[in-house]
């Protein structure tokens, strides 16, 4: 290759390299992620969530004499006038639990969000 | 802190569906497969980005079967090019002769401006394998061997197109050549 040649060489690759010039994110990783499907969930979650519910009632059942327990329970509330009073206590109890479950589930999400690295 | 590797990232998506990782893979390989789509379209940066998710979407399909055999940036390659071939065959040849303007961003000084331009018009006057074979080489640093690989031909094929290529940079470039050089 002669000197000239070599020249033309140079300038030509300087000039396709110096034009290749590195793309910023901004935001198309983001982009891809949330075009990405649902994450599939284990296949042994169904079985075991049933599994440990079933294993909960059971240990439930042998803890209390039986289902003596909620019957009578069930009986008391009904019969006494005096359970109407625990009504807001108990709305309040819900209203508690459903925001809890929803910061839970805003910070999961926000965990999610910042990655490992 | 030490990143992991492409390979151990890919395991992660692979055996427990690692969303982060996928993301972390997506950030490293991003600017190159967004580079190459960008040229191939001559310059259309909405369709070559439509086309860069595309591309990371069927990567996300289909890392199971990404052997490990090439680089995965060549992988990545390969899929975007089919992407591309894909949407030109749905838009009856209309990508490849899309408007070569200044590419945005950044504002950059005139002259780097204009020969951007130029470069955009250069690109855009080879034909398709030329102008993948050419970014691939320059934007992706790719070697022969893996250009071949991605544009699925003949090692010779890939070598022939980028001489032809850089003979028809060169002349339609010949404007920034410097003067010894000409």
């Amino acid at each position: 290759m002669s000197t000239r040649d070599a020249q033309q060489q140079d300038w030509l690759d300087t000039t396709l390299a110096r034009h290749a010039e590195y793309i910023a994110d901004e935001g198309f990783t983001a982009r891809v992620m949330a075009s990405l499907p649902a994450p599939r969930r284990s296949r042994l979650r169904t079985p075991v969530l049933l599994a440990s519910t079933a294993l909960a009632c059971l240990l439930a059942f042998v803890a209390f004499p039986g289902a003596a327990c909620l019957v009578q329970a069930v009986h008391d509330v009904v019969a006494k006038e005096a359970w109407k009073g625990t009504v807001p206590f108990a709305a309040l109890a819900i209203v508690l639990m459903i925001v809890w479950g929803g910061a839970a589930a805003v910070v999961s999400a926000a965990r999610a969000d910042e990655g490992p690295w | 802190m030490l990143l992991p590797a492409d390979a151990e990232l890919i395991a992660r998506v692979v055996d427990h569906d690692d969303r982060h990782a996928f993301a972390e893979l997506v950030r490293r390989h991003q600017a190159l497969v967004r580079a190459l789509l960008r040229r191939l379209t001559c310059g259309d940066f909405a369709l070559a980005d439509d086309l860069a998710q595309e591309t990371f979407l069927r990567a996300y399909r289909a890392l199971r079967q990404y052997q490990g055999g090439a680089k995965l940036s060549s992988w990545l390659y390969r899929i975007a090019y089919n992407v591309f071939l894909s949407a030109r065959a749905r838009r009856h040849d209309e990508l490849g002769r899309v408007a070569h303007d200044v590419p945005r961003g950044e504002p950059v000084e005139a002259e780097r401006a204009v020969a951007n331009v130029d470069v955009a018009r250069a690109m855009a006057a080879l034909s398709e394998p030329e102008r993948a074979c050419i970014t691939l080489a320059f934007v992706a640093g790719a070697t022969h061997e893996e250009i071949a690989a991605v544009l699925e031909c003949p090692l010779g094929t890939a070598k022939t197109h980028i001489l032809r290529a850089k003979e028809k940079l060169r002349v339609r470039l010949s404007a920034w050549a410097p003067k010894e050089a000409l």
